[in-house]
């Protein structure tokens, strides 16, 4: 989770050097789909024991990588935000979290669920992407690419943001390993 | 797209992510909520599990009360009471003349072998020497044979015993067969019982069927001394249970045991 959170910091601060320097920061998100949804998988393989699962997550990367190459060359170019990757991405994401709430009820393994730090990263997971999926999904769907811009969607994108990474801090603060 | 147009679109966006927000919100709390719900339940599963195994371990140690009592009694009243005259016997064998000494002597002979046979009953009936000699089928046989002759219960006996089950299991079962075929004799006002067992390689059954009045619908009754005592010696044996009445009338009463269950939870048998 330290690695989500260092690669995030990492791929804002370059977004932000393009940005003010005149350049689209579109690319970087391109890159950094893929690299937090691996991140993301590592995490949740601690939470699989099932063998057959556990080589599903591990090639999923794999799988989302292919797909955001054939995205790029048929679909959306590296000059435009990668909608389609990030709404498969985060319906992928979506559904783990879905999945590990319904295996924690399943199998009973925590007796306290908020003393478990993975509670939390998984409801930040659930929070965040169901809100992301929401927006470019729809973007997709409805309304033209330039929505991004609007000040309200960027400020609801921002606080989703915020609680996803408030949650994640608080499973860093109860779990540091 | 004219303004209005785009204004409906981010109204859409807006109005879908705090939706889905709130979603998520709704499921977050119903995992949270339900899993305490299920924890609340497997804790009084837990706790009506510990009640039935400490009324159980009570019917085992008042069973055990009631064994001991049974064989003090016999001592006391049986084997006691027959060497007390035959020690009275034998003091006045000191002061009888000889007609007299034969026949007190003859007395002594058989009232001895009155206490002999009583230690042999006792003994039999603490660890049946024909369980130990012979096997479980046999043994059940043999039970059965007396309680025949005893009472003219019809007993039809079916036994497929190949593999069998530890000594130690087999007298379990054994005391299982006499708990049932008391229970028939003082409860049931079955005129006749089919019973059949079976040991494959890692199963064991027990199947048990009278034409009796069936169990009472009080379950207090129902669960009475004898099929508690039943119901503990299935357990130690990591055996399934089931006891119903059956739909033609009557009892009718299924034991299983998985063997290499058994033996895991035993490993230094």
């Amino acid at each position: 989770m330290t690695y989500v959170m260092v690669v995030a910091f990492a791929s804002e601060i370059c977004s932000l050097i393009l940005r003010y320097n005149g350049y689209t920061n579109y690319p970087i998100f391109h890159v950094y789909v893929i690299v937090e949804y691996a991140l993301f998988v590592k995490m949740y393989l601690t939470q699989v024991d099932k063998a057959r699962a556990r080589i599903v997550l591990n090639w999923s990367p794999l799988f989302l990588l292919g797909f955001a190459i054939v995205n790029v060359i048929l679909w959306q170019p590296l000059s435009v935000p990668n909608t389609n990757v990030t709404s498969l991405y985060s319906l992928i994401m979506m559904a783990y979290a879905i999945v590990w709430f319904f295996g924690v009820i399943k199998t009973m393994k925590y007796r306290s669920l908020f003393n478990s730090s993975f509670f939390w990263i998984n409801a930040g997971v659930l929070v965040y992407f169901s809100s992301l999926f929401v927006l470019f999904f729809l973007m997709n769907q409805l309304v033209n690419l330039e929505l991004i811009e609007v000040e309200v969607v960027l400020y609801l994108n921002l606080f989703f943001n915020l609680v996803h990474y408030l949650l994640f801090n608080i499973a860093l603060w109860m779990d540091p390993e | 797209m004219d303004g209005s147009g785009v204004a409906a679109e981010v109204d859409a966006l807006v109005v879908g992510m705090i939706g889905m927000f709130f979603l998520t919100l709704i499921i977050i709390l119903f995992v949270v909520v339900y899993q305490r719900k299920l924890l609340k339940q497997e804790r009084r599963h837990k706790a009506a599990e510990e009640a039935h195994q400490l009324e159980l371990l009570q019917a085992t140690i008042e069973s055990q009360e009631v064994e001991r009592d049974r064989i003090g009694r016999e001592l006391h009243d049986g084997v006691g009471v027959m060497l007390s005259t035959t020690r009275m016997y034998l003091e006045l064998w000191k002061e009888e003349d000889e007609a007299g000494k034969a026949q007190a002597s003859n007395r002594v002979d058989a009232l001895l072998g009155e206490t002999i046979e009583s230690v042999r009953r006792v003994s039999a009936d603490l660890r049946p020497v024909v369980l130990e000699n012979l096997g479980l089928a046999e043994a059940i046989g043999a039970l059965i044979h007396t309680v025949k002759q005893a009472s003219g219960l019809a007993i039809h006996f079916e036994a497929h015993y190949e593999h069998p089950l530890a000594q130690k299991d087999e007298l379990n079962i054994y005391r299982v067969v006499q708990e049932l075929l008391t229970n028939a004799l003082r409860h049931s006002e079955a005129t006749e019982v089919r019973l059949s067992m079976g040991a494959h390689m890692h199963r064991f059954y027990l199947s048990y069927r009278d034409n009796g009045k069936g169990f009472p619908k009080d379950r207090e009754v129902y669960q009475g001394l004898g099929l508690k005592n039943i119901e503990s010696r299935i357990n130690a044996l990591n055996g399934q249970i089931s006891l119903e009445n059956a739909p033609e009338g009557g009892v009718s009463i299924n034991i299983e045991i998985d063997k290499n269950e058994n033996d895991k939870s035993s490993p230094g048998r």
